[in-house]
């Protein structure tokens, strides 16, 4: 008996003792995630990180309505440039782009009651970022996840061990970072009044994030930074690829399948310098004002956080695009997919969120203003768009017309929507169209008014629009802006430009101080057509920095302005 | 040395049961004071381990010394001894007074030693099965509302199967929300939901509430513990209960929700709703109405907003009213039935149950819930002193209901505190009360989106979402636990128990290809999860299939060492000693996998096979191992009073295996005033029991299984390997959460008076205080870094509380028993600080309603906008709102400040507190009358007070004016009528402006008080046995129940219990967003014994 009890006893410690021995057994890790010690270590996973550009650059914290960067940050460039209008209150999307008056035809004057900079200030607050009312937000943070992610791949990028030749496949991915990089500090400067630099990731945090500070820039050191990280890009491409098909084959697993399609694919050496010198003329192009207001080419915006276009910068311009982005270069395209997608066939771009059922019930309608640039004939727009519904609005956001899913099929004429997986070609970068308007623009400014006409009617006949040519047709500088101007609202739409044109331009400046906007369709919920509405935006030029940050990192004395100081 | 003396005393005790081996026999018969056989008595030879228990006919044979005492005790009874002054006596019969104060009762929870309630030093509520309703759900949690003092516990959604909020002293921590740890006899469960359980089988239940008790669980009972006792099988003839009942179920709408009978749109002469043209609208061949118009302001959304437009017109010629809220939220009905069978003699005991839940969902009746329970409690005593126990439960779950109507499933939905999917539900919400949900296309389909031009856009028709989905949820839990028990001798108790809880569950939603649907094409409008109509591909539906498997284990050895100074080792101190050793292990294993497939065949047979591309979503493993040491010494001095000191010592996976242990104690203390010979003369008699009793303790509680380990993303690019920096960064830094707590409780019996009156008030009273520190939360961080969030050890919080429990014995007769029992709970949880000061904004899972948490505020407090109340109210910066010069353009209404003009109501634009959802105090009284044992009546009613509610719900029906609200008359500037404008700036308004920017804003229009009084239960039973004395039957019961059948608030939604948030989140806990209302049941059903 006594023994029987001892034997328990001590099993029963012993059992103890052998638990204690199992310390081993809580080093259990995360088996689910993969990370930087354990997966960045070969080829393929420096690339799989370097891919991650785009799920942190274009994907993640925009999941509102739409579900992408293409869908939010773009869409805010789209409503603001009054091309799309939207009813949800969702992230102020029916708010933002609401301009302060409308003069209808008959005079009559229509005030907005929440004006967009009362209504920017009003909810750029962290807990209204919670809220998702905080419209600075999206922007910002997937730029600066985007640049955050090339710091990760850079610091990582030399400590690989490639096959081949390794000098051009770090390279290629060194290129990749400093493109992105490039275009990190580009959306951020063209959009915001100041931004921070941040090219090293932190140590501290096991090189997860980046570091930052609290030296606030001015917009333009901000784009310089940007053209800064272009030409590094471009410099290596030109100098650092010894191996051309060891860069086609990196290249090629950082660019996804589904985007190799189109304009979309493996892009040469070549081609991505041409890419390159596309986006350093919009750097120029876009942070400078070059205003056209009411058709003067001469207007003039009395305050602006950007100076006017010079001689220079036109010839600066001319010169990058002259060499930039042809006709059949491959560029930066995004696709949707029917899984595993970077955004959805039906919520990632603007273009699917205008379309998909009558006006009355998609999220943006396409606008009257978008429409009025149409000439009469444009194939475009009668493959594009039926009249069978009105969307009604109290404001200025009344349409009568509707996108057509997948258009009405006319043979080589551009759709603007189709909600069919992988069907519509997302442009994230340059494009031929932007680069021959740019040359257009240039020519147009710098006086060559038919050589700029004739990129115009290049992008019209690229674009299917069945137009006749508008060069050599003795157009005068103010008509030839027109077209220009319109020709760059219907083809560079839901690209994220938009917004940008009517800032350059003078729109959406108050007409007090030399803006606003001429010659308006505005439709009334009776029915009632104004043509020669004026419109008086008054938006913010340069957005505020998100309060996300300033709170989070204040600005130090010496810093830029975090809200920008002429609004 | 301790060893020696142990063992010396062991050896001594063998040999004097040896030595006793030849005592004289004593038999006898216990008996209850009415006169009842009392069966499963313990009878146990006073300062031995020689005992029995008596028969079903209350008989009992023992043999004893002459000289000794046989003690006798039963659970509920007053304790008796019986002194044997002679052999053979002739049978004795003992007769055991029921305990009023119940303080023989034994309660194992958070003391670690079995301790009767009058030497506890803390804090330990039971309540035992007689006291737990039989709620419809047949489920535990729901029976335990209200029925422990200083617990909230709250039904938070009437969906079938969805869990309860327990909040049980304070909210201490932020991850991990407020969800205790259950233990069923002894071991944890962990994966299976406590409302899986079947009640049937609960004997009593336990639940220590503070870190002060459960510091000897180790972190995971930081929130508290609540323990199931199963019923055992008890000596006697076999017994056999058979149970079944039938209740009929719908949904509360305790605060008249519902939309606008009237209607402020565009007419003819003849009241036709028709267009800007006169042309009377129908509807179009998509089940939609094109051309509808205000009266004044015309066809458009912000038409609403002008100051002209009345709601006040009839829905009585064209188009007419439909109550929507009828429509979907019919009659749902429940069955129940069980049937235990239970027995035990010398050698083992056994107690079986089957038990059947089968509830139809009152959501258009799309599904069910049929649950099924075998529990089996087996017992044997191997050798004398050493039993063993199996106790087993197996619960098989099905569960149709349909994805978007209450069905289980989604993402990470196996981990626990997810509601069903009722995304589809609240549909209906936004629908304009002019549309028939159920009217039918041409062709005999539903459609999805009924809209009205501008009105309507947010409708979803919830028939549609009916017709066009399927779900199907199988659910295996399997809860087994072994418990071996080795009562060595009196002073050695060997005690190990392993517990296996395994939850294998798989859910499956359909959504039916509905490219044929002809409104959903013309609308883009369909049902979907991963391929929904917001980001989806298309109409051709998705098939979906989440696989979830829950492992835990749990396994607990103790060693009990017990000595009486006086007894064992003749030391003339009145001391009794119990040290308690334990080794307590853990491991949690969560696999999760998910599946779907996009496009399903319009024709059979519908399966991913058949479903274009199907894709895995989430392969994931979490594992979660802790183990670690418990001592705990209890010193009971005599009945005066007694200390008792330990400490705990864990080693967690989420350190690896190189860390080091955590360690935290505790200490606890109690007398007894009334057991002091000062007490004896005076006071003894009005207050025979006082205790006061003190208890520290303090517990840590682990960072997440991951969460100090950082890691990339893995993402999936046309099904190539992605990675991405996370939007949270893990902090390898991250500590244990500390949380302390104080505790300082009475314990008391008043005898008010000694006749048939208030013969007793026993009561409890506890009051407590807890700081956690190093709380572990996603804080943001600046967005430059590239990821907005970082977790970190950066939250303080304080809570503190007080909790009453009093029991009345109110009347006492022959024919005549009244009793009524308070249970009364107040708390308060505060963030202290906040490492860096900035707010930790948080998301909701409501609405735009916003929340965050601030240092000096307490948790879960609601921000947004505030109705200015008067026309000098000032901003931040001292500028006034409104002008000295325009305040004759505003008037007050109904205490807001209203424009004149625009009839709209002016609300700051600056973002203020709305004010703490949780409430001041809840408290339950309790009421049980019992005439002739024969006919017994049971009532609780629960009194929540000053809880709140933001009512998202009606807030949204704000958006087109289709509320109820907008048909009420409101007088501004000395006109009258039910003005659009009014009431839609509720929804629109901000600062001056009305449209956009204000849109849905959060706002304490909508901030409600949801105090309550709700009539928890009401049952009346019939004991026909005892009436009919019919043979065979011990027991022939007919029971009426009725389950929140009454509540009384002044919350304008559908019921002011609700919470939209996850299930047991520390903040998100006073937004109502469409969630389910609770359920009130009218219930019948019989109880048979044999």
């Amino acid at each position: 008996m006594n023994k029987y009890i001892y034997i328990k006893i001590v099993l029963f410690l012993f059992f103890i003792a052998g638990s204690m021995a199992c310390k081993k057994q809580l080093d259990i890790g995360n088996p689910n995630d993969p990370s930087l010690k354990g997966n960045v270590v070969n080829e393929t996973g420096i690339i799989s990180l370097a891919k991650g550009i785009y799920i942190n650059g274009f994907k993640n914290g925009d999941d509102w309505l739409g579900d992408s960067y293409f869908s939010l940050p773009y869409g805010y460039s789209e409503i603001m440039a009054d091309v799309v209008g939207a009813d949800a209150s969702n992230n102020q999307v029916s708010t933002m782009g609401v301009p302060d008056y409308l003069i209808l035809d008959n005079g009559t004057k229509l005030i907005n009651p929440s004006p967009q900079v009362n209504i920017i200030r009003k909810f750029n607050t962290r807990p209204n970022t919670g809220n998702a009312n905080n419209a600075l937000y999206y922007q910002w943070l997937n730029m600066y996840a985007l640049n955050n992610t090339c710091n990760v791949v850079l610091r990582y990028v030399n400590t690989i061990k490639y096959s081949g030749d390794s000098t051009t496949k770090a390279n290629t991915i060194k290129a990749w970072c400093y493109w992105w990089k490039g275009y990190a500090y580009s959306s951020i400067g063209s959009m915001y009044y100041s931004g921070l630099i941040s090219d090293s990731t932190d140590e501290s945090a096991a090189n997860y994030i980046s570091k930052t500070n609290n030296n606030y820039l001015l917009h333009d050191k901000i784009i310089a930074r940007s053209n800064f990280y272009y030409n590094k890009a471009s410099d290596i491409l030109k100098n650092g690829i010894l191996s051309t098909s060891d860069f086609s084959s990196i290249l090629a697993q950082l660019i996804p399948d589904v985007n190799k399609v189109g304009n979309g694919g493996v892009l040469t050496t070549d081609m991505w310098i041409r890419n390159i010198n596309t986006m350093l003329a919009r750097n120029i192009l876009l942070n400078n004002l070059a205003p056209f207001v009411n058709k003067d080419p001469n207007a003039i915006i009395a305050k602006s956080s950007i100076s006017t276009m010079t001689t220079s910068n036109w010839n600066d311009v001319l010169n990058l695009a002259s060499t930039g982005i042809t006709s059949t270069d491959l560029v930066f395209t995004g696709r949707s997919a029917a899984t595993n997608y970077i955004f959805s066939a039906t919520g990632g771009t603007v273009s699917a969120k205008t379309g998909g059922g009558p006006n009355t019930s998609t999220t943006f309608k396409v606008t009257e203003r978008f429409i009025q640039n149409f000439k009469i004939g444009d194939l475009r727009k009668s493959n594009n768009f039926n009249t069978k519904t009105t969307y009604k609005n109290s404001f200025n956001y009344t349409t009568r017309y509707t996108p057509i899913d997948g258009g009405n099929g006319l043979i080589g004429v551009y759709t603007y929507v189709n909600r069919t997986a992988g069907a519509y070609e997302l442009f994230i970068a340059g494009s031929y169209e932007e680069n021959q308007l740019m040359l257009a623009e240039a020519n147009i400014r710098l006086g060559n008014i038919d050589v700029g006409l004739g990129y115009i009617d290049a992008v019209r006949t690229y674009q299917g629009s069945g137009l006749s040519a508008v060069a050599s047709t003795g157009l005068n500088l103010s008509d030839a802006m027109q077209e220009l101007v319109q020709e760059r609202r219907v083809a560079l739409v839901y690209r994220g430009l938009s917004f940008y044109d009517n800032r350059r331009w003078g729109w959406i400046y108050d007409i007090s101080k030399g803006g606003g906007s001429y010659n308006n369709t505005v439709v009334m919920v009776d029915g009632t057509v104004n043509v020669k509405a004026i419109i008086n935006y008054n938006f913010m030029d340069y957005w505020d920095i998100p309060a996300d940050e300033t709170v989070l990192n204040p600005p130090s004395s010496s810093s830029a302005p975090v809200v920008n100081p002429n609004f | 040395m301790m060893k020696r003396i142990l063992l010396m005393c062991f050896v001594t005790f063998l040999w004097k049961s040896y030595a006793f081996a030849q005592d004289p026999t004593i038999t006898g018969t216990v008996k209850s004071d009415d006169g009842v056989a009392l069966p499963g008595v313990n009878v146990i030879v006073k300062g031995t381990t020689n005992g029995t228990s008596s028969n079903a006919d209350g008989n009992f044979s023992i043999s004893a010394p002459v000289g000794s005492r046989l003690v006798f005790s039963f659970i509920g009874y007053n304790t008796q001894e019986f002194v044997i002054d002679k052999p053979g006596a002739t049978p004795v019969v003992i007769t055991l007074i029921t305990d009023s104060r119940q303080l023989s009762e034994v309660v194992v929870t958070g003391v670690g030693v079995a301790t009767d309630k009058k030497h506890l030093s803390i804090a330990v509520e039971s309540i035992s099965a007689q006291n737990l309703p039989a709620t419809p759900s047949a489920s535990i949690d729901q029976a335990l509302i209200g029925k422990i003092p200083g617990a909230q516990i709250s039904s938070i959604s009437g969906n079938p199967g969805d869990p309860v909020n327990i909040v049980l002293r304070g909210i201490n921590t932020l991850q991990n929300g407020t969800k205790p740890l259950i233990l069923i006899d002894g071991v944890q469960m962990q994966g299976t939901d406590i409302n899986s359980l079947d009640l049937s089988m609960v004997d009593r239940i336990e639940v220590v509430q503070g870190a002060a008790s459960a510091t000897l669980y180790g972190a995971q009972g930081a929130n508290g513990v609540i323990q199931i006792f199963t019923k055992k099988g008890k000596q006697g003839v076999i017994a056999v209960n058979f149970s079944s009942s039938y209740a009929s179920n719908s949904f509360i709408n305790s605060g008249n929700l519902h939309k606008a009978d009237l209607h402020p749109y565009l007419t003819d002469a003849n009241n036709n709703i028709v267009d800007g043209t006169g042309k009377i609208l129908t509807y179009n061949e998509f089940g939609a109405i094109e051309g509808i118009s205000y009266t004044n302001g015309g066809a458009a959304r912000y038409g609403i907003l002008n100051p002209n437009n009345v709601n006040n017109k009839p829905y009585n010629a064209n188009l007419k009213y439909y109550d929507h809220f009828k429509q979907i939220f019919q009659t749902g009905n429940t069955f129940n039935n069980n049937i235990n069978i239970s027995g035990a003699n010398e050698k083992s005991d056994y107690a079986i149950s089957l038990a059947n839940n089968h509830t139809l969902s009152p959501i258009l009746q799309n599904g069910y819930v049929d649950r099924t329970n075998l529990t089996a409690n087996i017992g044997t005593h191997v050798i004398k002193g050493l039993t063993i126990r199996s106790i087993t439960q197996l619960v098989y779950t099905k569960n149709t209901l349909k994805p978007g109507l209450g069905a289980p499933g989604g993402k990470y939905y196996g981990e626990g505190n997810t509601l069903g999917n009722v995304g589809g539900v609240y549909g209906f919400l936004n629908t304009s009360p002019f549309f028939d949900l159920n009217r039918r296309l041409a062709d005999g389909t539903s459609p999805s989106y009924q809209v009205a031009d501008f009105l309507s856009i947010n409708a979803r028709n919830p028939v549609y979402n009916k017709e066009y989905t399927d779900g199907l949820d199988n659910k295996i839990d399997v809860i087994q636990g072994f418990n071996g028990n080795y009562k060595i001798n009196k002073f050695i108790e060997l005690d190990a128990k392993y517990g296996i809880n395994y939850k294998n569950e798989n859910s499956k939603w359909i959504y039916y290809n509905q490219s044929l649907n002809t409104n959903s094409i013309n609308y883009g409008s369909w049902y979907g999860n991963y391929n929904n109509d917001g980001s989806g591909v298309d109409n051709t539906g998705e098939i979906d299939n989440f696989q979830y498997t829950n492992t835990f284990q749990n396994f607990l050895a103790t060693t009990y060492i017990r000595t009486n100074f006086l007894e064992d080792f003749n030391i003339k101190l009145p001391i009794r000693t119990s040290t308690q050793f334990s080794f307590d292990y853990r491991n949690n294993k969560y696999k999760e996998v998910d599946v779907h497939g996009n496009g399903v065949s319009l024709l059979p047979p519908i399966n991913l096979k058949t479903s274009n591309s199907p894709s895995l979503d989430l392969d994931y493993i979490k594992q979660f191992i802790t183990y670690g040491y418990l001592v705990n010494q209890v010193i009971d001095i005599g009945d005066w009073g007694g200390i008792t000191v330990g400490f705990r010592s864990d080693y967690s996976s989420a350190f690896g295996g190189g860390s080091k242990p955590f360690t935290f104690p505790r200490a606890s203390a109690y007398i007894l005033p009334s057991s002091f010979n000062f007490w004896e003369n005076k006071l003894a008699n009005f207050i025979p029991y006082f205790k006061l009793r003190a208890a520290y303790g303090e517990a840590g509680i682990q960072p997440g299984a991951f969460d100090r380990i950082p890691a990339i993303d893995q993402n999936n690019i046309d099904s190539k390997s992605v990675y991405s920096i996370q939007q949270v960064s893990k902090n390898p830094n991250i500590q244990v959460e500390t949380t302390k707590e104080l505790e300082l409780g009475t314990d008391f019996t008043i005898t008010a008076n000694k006749g048939k009156w208030l013969s007793a008030i026993n009561g409890s009273i506890t009051y407590w205080q807890r700081s956690s520190q190093g709380v572990i939360f996603q804080v943001g961080s600046a967005p430059s870094k590239g990821a907005p969030n970082q977790l970190n050890n950066v939250i303080g919080t304080k809570a503190n509380g007080t909790q009453i429990g009093l029991n009345l014995t109110i009347l006492r007769s022959n024919d005549f028993t009244w009793d009524f029992t308070t249970n009364f709970s107040h708390q308060v949880s505060k963030i202290s600080s906040i490492f860096g000061g900035n707010d930790v904004i948080l998301t909701s899972a409501a609405g735009s309603t916003a929340l965050a948490l601030t240092e000096g505020n307490k948790i879960g407090q609601i921000y947004g906008y505030k109705a200015l109340t008067n026309f000098t109210d000032t901003r931040s910066d001292g500028t006034r709102y409104i002008n000295e010069a325009d305040v004759n353009k505003y008037t007050l209404v109904d205490g807001r400040v209203v424009n004149k003009a625009t009839k709209g109501i002016f609300f700051k634009d600056q973002i203020s507190s709305l004010g703490d959802p949780n409430p001041k105090f809840n408290v339950s009284f309790i009421n049980s009358f019992s005439f002739k044992k024969f006919v017994t009546l049971g009532f609780q009613f629960d009194w929540v007070y000053k809880s709140h509610l933001y009512n998202q719900t009606r807030e949204w029906m704000y958006r087109d004016g289709i509320s109820g609200d907008f048909t009420k008359q409101v007088t501004i500037d000395g006109q009258t009528g039910a003005y659009t404008a009014y009431w839609a700036s509720a929804y629109y308004g901000l600062g001056t402006t009305a449209r956009g920017s204000g849109n849905n804003g959060t706002k304490d229009f909508f901030y409600e008080d949801a105090s309550f009084v709700r009539l928890r239960n009401i049952s009346l039973s019939f004991d026909i046995d005892k009436f009919l004395k019919i043979k065979y039957f011990k027991k022939l019961q007919l029971v009426l129940t009725g389950r929140n059948i009454l509540t009384k608030t002044k919350y304008t939604g559908m019921d002011p219990e609700v919470s939209s948030g996850t299930a047991n989140s520390s903040f998100d806990r006073g937004v109502d967003n469409s969630t389910m209302p609770n359920i009130k049941s009218y219930q019948i059903g019989i109880n048979v014994g044999f």
